[in-house]
């Protein structure tokens, strides 16, 4: 059906801080990997610094300079545009000055024919999130576990 | 106990598909980027049923026949020679494998 192969799963962001714009490159095969095996999709991607006096600035892929073995130009073409301006600000407002950070909008396909499943019977989904690991393992050490 | 969902707030429930942003974003996005959707998609592979459960484990084999189970089975044997259900051939044979020869 068109439909189903054209509809979409529930949207995420990712803000991923780089401390001291130490990038080894060694996570991104692993994105590269989820993104081809359909698991998700990148939207969006973008690569920022945040300067010690607290600006932000755009860094272009071609631009960064990795450590490691990967070749950041793999993501030439993943932006889309949908990330803007503001975007920029509020990432920018929760990184530590003198640190990098990615920015991601992605789809979770993984989720979609379950989503899509939801909806036929007329269920929604009406929240999700994070749950940090420290406040599981306060809530385990809360609960006796 | 603190909670695990601290300040869970109810998504807005966004009625109707949105499945053109799917290939708008696409169009803005080049190279393999634009082609992610036609990635083995998770949704696209066939529902995996639930797995059956498992079959029962296999009987134990028997315990290795007695003297007197032994006896027991060979003049059953016998009796199905005599009432001509088993021939003379066939009865040896059985008899041969009961008796491990």
């Amino acid at each position: 059906m068109a439909d189903e192969s054209e509809a979409l799963g529930p949207i995420s962001y990712l803000i991923v801080e780089f401390p001291g714009s130490k990038m080894t490159g060694e996570a991104f095969p692993l994105l590269i990997d989820l993104v081809d095996r359909g698991v998700i999709r990148i939207l969006d991607l973008m690569f920022f610094r945040r300067d010690a006096d607290g600006s932000t600035q755009v860094i272009e892929v071609s631009d960064i300079d990795a450590d490691g073995q990967f070749d950041f130009a793999v993501f030439e073409g993943a932006s889309s545009g949908l990330l803007g301006e503001s975007d920029l600000a509020d990432a920018g407002s929760v990184i530590e000055p003198g640190s990098s950070a990615g920015i991601m909008i992605f789809e979770n396909r993984w989720a979609t024919s379950f989503v899509q499943a939801l909806r036929r019977s007329d269920a929604q989904l009406v929240a999700a999130g994070y749950i940090p690991q420290d406040i599981l393992a306060a809530s385990l050490d809360a609960t006796g576990g | 106990m603190p909670g695990l969902m601290r300040g869970v707030a109810r998504t807005a429930v966004v009625a109707g598909t949105a499945t053109a942003v799917s290939n708008r974003v696409s169009r803005r996005q080049a190279n393999r980027w634009a082609d992610q959707a036609d990635a083995q998609a998770y949704q696209q592979m066939p529902p995996q049923a639930y797995a059956a459960p498992p079959p029962p484990p296999a009987p134990a084999p028997p315990p290795a026949a007695g003297m007197d189970d032994l006896t027991a089975e060979l003049e059953r044997l016998a009796a199905l020679r005599n009432q001509g259900i088993l021939t003379d051939d066939e009865f040896s044979a059985a008899k041969a494998k009961l008796l491990g020869l």
